[in-house]
């Protein structure tokens, strides 16, 4: 009986041994093929943000010089245009809709001057109103 | 056994190594394309108000063939001058 039972224990021994050492085998091949994997993928992810500095920084002396020309010559003068056609709009009232169609409307006279006024007018009877209350 | 075991854990380690330098080049790559795209906003701000400004100019000149009186004005800001005709320059441009 006790030749049974002590022979196949070297046997399992020896069969796990072995299976282990493949297993060994393969995890050690699979980690070495995720390793390159990554790696690879790694390089590609280092060259696409080199790409998008370089693609930055070129873009940013382009549109600093683009940006600088704009406010220090261009916005100047569109601002200055823009203010005396709107004194013009002021004179003359034909030329409001053609401001306004654009954006530049007068801020005081196309749609705030109208409601003001019976803002101010009405502003201040509650506050007699409150006065006499209080 | 040991020599595997070793082999292992240096590949874990060149593995996460590479995780992490794949994370942070990832974020590099998405911080500098979202500052590319926001200055690529900025000049189509600029190139929108410009071509609005361009309308509203071509508008001015469209009005002073009514209203001659503006015509000074746009002079003054460097606009060509309304042909004394006023009919068939116009229509050329």
């Amino acid at each position: 009986m006790n030749e049974f039972e002590t022979k196949p224990i070297p046997v399992f021994a020896e069969d796990s041994q072995q299976s282990v050492t493949a297993l060994q085998g393969q995890v050690t091949t699979l980690l070495l093929a995720t390793v390159v994997l990554s790696g690879i993928l790694t390089a590609y992810l280092y060259v696409q943000q080199r790409f998008a500095i370089q693609d930055r920084e070129s873009n940013k002396q382009m549109v600093g010089q683009f940006m600088q020309v704009y406010k220090q010559q261009q916005k100047p003068f569109m601002d200055n245009v823009v203010e005396r056609l709107r004194e013009y709009g002021r004179k003359d009232a034909n030329f409001l809709p053609v401001l306004s169609k654009y954006g530049y409307g007068l801020p005081t006279a196309t749609g705030a001057p109208p409601p003001s006024p019976p803002a101010k007018t009405v502003a201040p009877q509650p506050a007699p109103a409150t006065a006499p209350k209080k | 056994m040991m020599k595997s075991n070793a082999s292992n854990t240096i590949l874990t380690g060149l593995l996460g190594i590479n995780l992490v330098l794949s994370a942070v080049f990832c974020f590099r790559a998405v911080t500098v394309t979202r500052d590319s795209r926001r200055l690529g906003r900025e000049v189509r701000m600029i190139q929108l108000e410009q071509a609005r400004f361009q309308s509203l100019a071509a508008e001015c000149l469209a009005y002073r063939d009514k209203n001659p009186q503006i015509a000074p004005l746009l002079e003054s800001f460097g606009m060509p001058k309304a042909a004394p005709a006023g009919t068939a320059n116009p229509a050329a441009k």
